[in-house]
Parts: structure tokens; C-alpha cells; sequence
């Protein structure tokens, strides 16, 4: 075989050349690790640096003083109420938002529902309107969250839901955000009311139901009856010739404490009320 | 660069620019997913708390606060009022009440830290820690604007303007009284801490970068290991080729397997076969014409000698007219031996270089043939002679195939024999045809038989040369028959005499051309012809 002269040279070049491109390898390995780690800092911090804004709606502010000052001659129709009531039944994702144009501002909200409670809900129980003074509200304005219709599309979809609370009543209303009819309400007193009677009840459930225009009058309230033959909770009266009940649901508990003063037990019973929409008694 | 170190390389390339480029855009992903979730929540968080700190002015903080300060403000239980009705000067109350004021009140409401500043950027409550207050020349009333900020792990700041005028609803039915504060908005912050995401985001780089290590270095393990068992069997072929080269030529692969490289081994394999065969054969030929002329010079030497011999004694002496008569004789001989020597040189000469076309001969007329030309000579040494052939076609040359059995009934005839049987015979299983002389002459020892056939090989030099043979006729006889497709085969027994044996293709009788099918006297060839002389 030959040999050729410069082998040393050659094999030293071999050594070399293998030897750089085992480290180009070991190069490549480390620097992609290097390169990602410096490339994500970067991006995050470009993405820190970050800032935006949400334009907010441009409304007509609406200076209302008293809840009579609200138009409801609006109303809601019966497939909006449907619609309404599939909502509540199931409210799924939501998204808050400021109020749109043509829709209730969070006074008017809070007024509506102050004297929903006020003018109508306390004086069909018989309780002292002065239940009402001094009360905390919280109040939030949402729209059902769906990826093909924004609440500018549909503002007669959207909802305030106020809290109002005192030592002696808590209540949650749902109103509808453009007529401000309540859609629900939930409410609990600490004082006593009349509710035991049924009469009571039966004219709240009514006049809720009456107040969504659909002339009521002469429509039947449906319920289960017990053994004894008595209307048991809850009660449903139909809304417009479409599937949609105005309900009522009650119930209440006795809590037990002690007088300090005399050691003898105190009984107290909270009562709550519940008025919503359902789908009526064959779909409960 | 070696192939080891070209597969590693592309290999850890390969790798690399994978792990890399999967992992920077999964974790880009993920970092801007993630930021985006969280502005998203700090802006519905941020929704939530305007509402919360908006109904709270206007209803309850507004009650409370006036009871605090019921002295002269109390007004009918029963209403509501805003706070702007009867703490106009909201600076007032934050001397009045430090760290407990109103807008301290409001952000105990909130479930994240909230500042409040006034119109003119003074500020009324802060419990967000290191809050700039530049942020507040970017809020509008118009727009809830958000920015994120690096310090303290991270958070996004979310601001927007609350216009004092969408508090007031007062019992009387009046507006509300302009307060003493500066105009009639002010500035809302909230503050959403994302440190828990962006840590979440680093222990995932974290996370990513010992997930890349340990992958980098499987991969390289994983690498060698492919390189070496990619480049182990090459390196092997390698080596046995240089051994190869060198001389060895028994070197072989061990390698197995169905895939490219032991299919390539194999190869190797059948080359170094190829090559160890054809080296032992150009050997063998070096050898044998080394062997050849040897004998050849040998040969020519024996007669020569005996020429110039008796030459030199005719030349030198004087004789007899009987003397000269048997010198010259033994020159006569001597020199026909010669000339027998070159002839039968150049027929193995000829049969080596050229091409015999074979053609279709009826086998059984051709061995007559031969029977009809020895008959004068085998009548001449009382030799019992018996032709036995099964008609058949043939493909043969004739004056070949004559030539061939000449020579072997001469060779049997110079050993001796008193008996010659010539056989030709139809293999009914192959397309063979078998043609076999025997006879009873001295025979040979088993040994001699596979050197028979070589050029100048002679079993009984003494007995061939009185008989002017050159020990070239079964060397030209083997290689004629090598021409019909067979070599000759010997069984022979000491004093017992020898069988010669060959085959040559024979035409099945269904394709058999007419011509080949009678003899040329007419005759049937499937007729078998039996002759004894």
C-alpha cells in the first residue's frame, strides 16, 4: 500500500476537522438553548411593557331622582321573556359592561329596585316600608358572554343584578336592563311578614306576573296539591300564550338564641320569598 | 470529516433546531395566552370593582358616613343620598379620618389593592405599594385602560376617570350640590397581581430548559450509540478491505441482517469470494503454465537429444550402411514424435481460442463412424470391439467429437487392452446423452486419475514416448468435451482396466428436426444399433 508522505499532517487535520464539528454539534445543542432563553426574554419583556384600552360606550346620561321618572312603557315581548328566562334559568359565562344607550343607568337601576321593593313587595306582605331605610346596594350590569352577538347588539338581553340588604331585609333582583322589569327577585326578611297567609302570596304572585303586560287577570295559578287537598309551593301562573311561568317559591327558618338579659330562648324567623320565571309545572 | 462526526452533527442540528424552535414558540404561546387571560381578568375584575365601588358612593357609604357625622347631617332614614351631598369636601374627611377614610372604606370592599385620586391628581387613598402616578395621565373617562408593570413580581394596573355626577340620587329629588374638590371626575386604579402567572411562566422555562438538557443529552447518548452501530460495520468492511489488500485474501464479514449494511457485507463478502477464487486461479493457470512449459521443454528435449545423438555419431563416425539405416531410423522417429508433438500442441491451441458452433447429429451414426475407421487397426491387434449406441440426436461437432473418441480408444489400445466396449447411451430423466469406452487394458492407480487430463502428464513415460505419445491426447480430448458441456470422468482400477465417461446435449425427440431423426442410410434412428468387430 502506499503511504503517503504527510500522514502525520493529514491526520492531524482529520483530528481537527472531526473535533470542530463535534463542538459545532455541542454548539448548535447549547446555543438553541441560549438563543430561546434570551429570544423569551425579550419577548416577555416587550410583552410587560404592554398597555391598551377599552373605550367605553358613549351614553346619554340620564339624571333620574325618583323611580316614576322611568318610562316602562316599554316592555318585554314574549320571546324576548323566553329568551330572558332560558338565560336566567341557565346563565352560563357572562361579561360585564357599562351601561349602552337605552339602557338603565346603575342610580336608575338601584331606584327601579329600591321601589320595586318599596312600593310593591313590602306592602303585599303587610311589612313597614320603613324596613327599607338605611340599606347597602351593590349592583352589577351583565349580558350573557356569546362569541356571535355583542350586548350593542342586543341590549334588551342585558341585566342589572342589585343587592340590597339591611338589618331587617336582603333581597337580589334581576331586572332587565332596558324596560326594568324585575325578572327575578330573592328576597329574605328578618322581621315578621304575612306571608302565612295565602292570600298573600297568591296576590304577589299575580301582580309580578301582571306586571310583564300580558293581561293575567283571568289566567288559572297552577301547583301540586298535598294530601289535604292545600296548593303546595310552588305556584306558577302562565305569561302570554308561550311556555313562560311567572313562579313563586317560600320558605323559612327558625333560628333559636338566647335573651341575654333573661336567659330565656328568642326565637326568630327569617322568611324568604323567591319570584323568578320557569318554564311552568310540567317542566320542573 | 468522519461519518461519526457527520451523523452526530446533523443529528445534534436536527435536535437542536427542533427542541428549540418547538419549545420557544409552545413557551412564547403560553407567556402571551397567559398575559392576554390575565389582562382580560384584570379588565373584568376591574368592571366589577367600579360597579362595586359605584353603588357602594351611592348608597351605603353615604349613610354610614353620615351617621358618623350625624351631629347636624342626619337626614331621613328612608332615603338615599350621595356622599358629595354632605361631605362636599372629601378633603376634609381624609384630615378628619387618616387611614380610615371613606375611599379606605370603599377599597376594604374590593378584593384587590384600588387608589383613589382626585380630578387634580391628589391623591385620596392608596394601598397599592410603589404606585406611580403617571399612569394617571393615560386614563380617560371615555376608556378603562390597563398596562402591566415588571415591578414587585408583576401586575397590571387598570384605570379609568368615575364622574362624580353619576352618584347622585338624592330624597328630594335636587342634584347633587358641586363639591369642593376639584372638578368632576376622579381617577379609579386597581391593581391585579400576575407575579403567580409570570413565576408560573419562569418554572415552565425552567422546567423547559432541564426537560432540553436532559433531552440534549439522551439525544447525544442516543447519537453515539446510533453513530457506532451505524459506522461499526462500515469500519469493519473497512479493515477486512485493507487486509484484503494486503493479501489476505480469506478475510471475510461476519455481519447478518437484512438491512443495507448486510446487504452490503454480503456483497463484500461474495466479492472477496469472487476475488479469492480468481487469484487461486490465476495461480492455479501460473502454475500450470509454468508446469507446461516445463514438460513442454522437457519433452523436446527427450528427442532432440536423441537426434543431435545420432546425428553426431553419423556425422562423426563411419558406418555401416545397416548402422546408418537404424540411426537414421531412430532421427525418423524421433523427429515424427516432434512433429506429432506440434500438431497436437496446435489443436490444443486451436480448441482454446476458438468457437465451435454444435450442430444436430444422429449420435448412434456417429459412433458407428468411428467403429468403421478403427476396425482396420483393431483387426490388425485381434481386439474385440463392441458398439453398443441408443439412437439419439445430438448437438455436437463431429470432427470434435470423432477426434475425442479416436483418442480414447487409441489411449485404450496403447494400454493394452484386448477388449473395447464403446456405449452410447440415452439418459431417458435429463437431455443427456452418455458416451462411454471401456476396456480390460493396465489401468491406473486411483491417485494418477486427477492429473490425467493435464498436458504432458503420462502414466507410463517409457511405454507413451515408444509409442510416440506426447501426453497432450487426453488433454485435448477433456477439453472437447468441455465443449459439449461435460469434462471426462475416469474409473479405473489397477490392471483392470478403465471407463471413460461423458455426456453431450441431446434433442428430445418431440423437437427433433427430420433430418436428425434417420441416419444417413435411411435407417430409424430409434433403432439400437449393436456391432461387434
Amino acid at each position: 500500500m502506499k503511504e503517503h508522505k504527510n500522514f502525520p499532517a493529514k491526520k492531524t487535520g482529520k483530528i481537527l476537522v472531526n473535533l470542530s464539528g463535534i463542538l459545532s454539534a455541542l454548539a448548535i445543542a447549547f446555543g438553541g438553548l441560549f438563543l430561546v432563553q434570551l429570544k423569551l426574554n425579550q419577548e416577555q419583556e416587550k410583552l410587560l411593557t404592554d398597555s391598551g384600552l377599552i373605550e367605553l360606550p358613549q351614553t346619554e346620561i340620564i339624571e333620574v331622582t325618583e323611580a316614576g321618572d322611568l318610562s316602562l312603557s316599554v316592555l318585554l315581548t314574549e320571546e324576548q321573556l323566553e329568551e330572558l328566562r332560558n338565560i336566567l334559568e341557565e346563565p352560563g359565562e357572562t361579561v360585564l359592561h357599562e351601561p349602552l344607550s337605552g339602557q338603565l343607568s346603575m342610580a336608575q337601576a338601584i331606584e327601579c329596585g329600591r321601589t320595586w321593593l318599596k312600593d310593591f313587595f313590602l306592602p303585599r306582605l303587610g311589612t313597614n316600608e320603613n324596613s327599607l331605610s338605611d340599606y347597602k346596594a351593590s349592583c352589577y350590569l351583565w349580558a350573557p358572554e356569546s362569541p356571535d352577538s355583542e350586548p350593542e347588539n342586543r341590549p334588551w338581553l342585558s341585566c342589572w343584578t342589585i343587592s340590597l340588604s339591611n338589618q331587617h331585609i336582603e333581597a337580589v333582583l334581576i331586572l332587565n336592563a332596558v324596560t326594568g322589569q324585575i325578572l327575578e327577585a330573592s328576597v329574605s326578611c328578618f322581621s315578621p311578614i304575612e306571608y302565612q297567609e295565602q292570600n298573600a302570596l297568591m296576590t304577589l304572585l299575580e301582580d309580578f306576573a301582571s306586571s310583564f303586560g300580558m293581561d293575567n287577570d283571568s289566567r288559572p295559578v297552577y301547583s301540586a296539591e298535598t294530601e289535604s287537598g292545600a296548593k303546595k309551593l310552588p305556584w306558577y301562573q302562565r305569561l302570554g300564550t308561550r311556555s313562560t311561568f311567572a313562579s313563586i317559591q317560600a320558605s323559612s327558618i327558625i333560628v333559636c338564641s338566647t335573651d341575654t338579659d333573661t336567659d330565656l330562648p328568642l326565637y326568630t324567623e327569617q322568611f324568604n320569598i323567591h319570584l323568578y320565571l320557569s318554564p311552568g309545572p310540567e317542566m320542573q | 470529516m468522519r461519518l461519526f462526526t457527520k451523523i452526530f452533527l446533523f443529528g445534534m442540528l436536527v435536535f437542536g433546531l427542533a427542541f428549540s424552535a418547538s419549545g420557544y414558540f409552545l413557551l412564547r404561546y403560553s407567556m402571551e395566552s397567559s398575559l392576554e387571560r390575565e389582562a382580560d381578568f384584570a379588565l373584568k375584575q376591574f368592571q366589577y370593582d367600579k360597579f362595586t365601588v359605584q353603588s357602594t358612593m351611592l348608597t351605603a357609604t353615604s349613610v354610614t358616613i353620615s351617621l358618623e357625622n350625624a351631629d347636624d347631617l342626619l337626614p331621613e332614614d328612608n332615603q338615599t343620598y350621595s356622599i358629595m351631598q354632605f361631605f362636599p369636601d372629601i378633603s376634609l374627611i381624609l384630615d378628619e379620618t387618616p387611614g380610615g377614610n371613606l375611599f379606605g372604606a370603599l377599597a376594604s370592599e374590593l378584593s384587590v389593592p384600588a387608589a383613589f385620586y382626585a380630578e387634580d391628581k391628589t391623591l385620596l387613598y392608596s394601598n397599592i405599594a410603589e404606585f406611580n402616578p403617571s399612569f394617571l395621565d393615560s386614563l380617560s373617562k371615555d376608556a378603562h385602560t390597563w398596562q402591566f408593570c415588571r415591578d414587585r413580581g408583576g401586575f397590571i394596573l387598570v384605570g379609568t376617570m368615575l364622574r362624580r355626577n353619576d352618584l347622585p340620587v338624592s330624597a328630594s329629588g335636587e342634584a347633587a350640590p358641586d363639591s369642593q374638590i376639584d372638578g368632576q371626575y376622579l381617577y379609579f386604579v386597581t391593581q391585579w397581581d400576575i407575579s403567580r402567572t409570570l413565576l408560573q411562566q419562569n418554572t415552565l422555562r425552567q422546567y423547559f430548559l432541564r426537560c432540553y438538557l436532559v433531552a440534549m443529552v439522551a439525544g447525544m447518548a442516543l447519537l453515539i450509540i446510533f453513530s457506532t452501530l451505524l459506522t461499526g460495520p462500515l469500519n469493519r468492511m473497512s479493515k477486512a478491505a485493507r487486509r484484503i489488500a494486503k493479501g489476505d485474501y480469506a478475510q471475510r464479514l461476519s455481519l447478518s441482517g437484512q438491512d443495507e449494511i448486510g446487504t452490503l457485507a454480503e456483497s463484500f463478502n461474495q466479492m472477496a469470494d469472487a476475488v479469492e477464487e480468481k487469484i487461486a486461479e490465476l495461480a492455479k493457470a501460473a502454475r500450470d503454465k509454468e508446469d507446461f512449459v516445463a514438460n513442454f521443454a522437457h519433452e523436446l528435449k527427450t528427442p532432440l537429444t536423441s537426434i543431435i545423438g545420432y546425428a553426431d555419431t553419423i556425422y562423426q563416425k563411419e558406418l555401416s550402411r545397416e548402422e546408418t539405416r537404424r540411426a537414421s531410423s531412430h532421427i525418423w522417429n524421433e523427429g515424427m514424435r516432434l512433429e506429432s508433438l506440434s500438431l497436437k500442441l496446435m489443436e490444443l491451441t486451436v480448441l482454446n481460442r476458438q468457437a465451435f458452433p454444435l450442430t444436430q447429429l444422429p449420435a448412434d451414426e456417429l459412433l458407428q463412424d468411428v467403429a468403421e475407421g478403427l476396425s482396420p487397426l483393431l483387426e490388425k491387434r485381434q481386439i474385440d470391439f463392441h458398439l453398443q449406441a441408443d439412437p439419439a440426436c445430438v448437438l455436437a461437432d463431429y470432427d470434435l467429437l470423432k477426434t475425442l473418441l479416436l483418442n480414447l480408444t487409441d489411449n485404450a489400445i496403447k494400454a493394452g487392452a484386448d477388449k473395447i466396449e464403446l456405449l452410447g447411451k440415452t439418459e431417458e430423466k435429463t437431455d443427456k446423452y452418455l458416451i462411454c469406452v471401456s476396456d480390460n487394458g493396465c489401468g491406473m492407480e486411483p491417485e494418477e486419475l486427477s492429473r490425467i487430463t493435464e498436458a504432458f502428464y503420462m502414466v507410463d513415460k517409457a511405454r507413451s514416448r515408444k509409442q510416440h505419445g506426447a501426453g497432450l491426447g487426453l488433454s485435448l480430448a477433456d477439453r472437447v468435451a468441455e465443449i459439449h458441456g461435460d469434462r471426462l470422468r475416469f474409473a479405473s482400477k489397477k490392471g483392470q482396466g478403465t471407463q471413460v465417461s461423458f455426456s453431450v446435449r441431446r434433442i428430445a425427440s418431440d423437437s427433433q428436426p427430420p433430418g436428425c431423426a434417420s441416419n444417413h442410410d435411411g435407417q430409424e434412428c430409434n433403432e439400437q444399433k449393436e456391432v461387434s468387430l
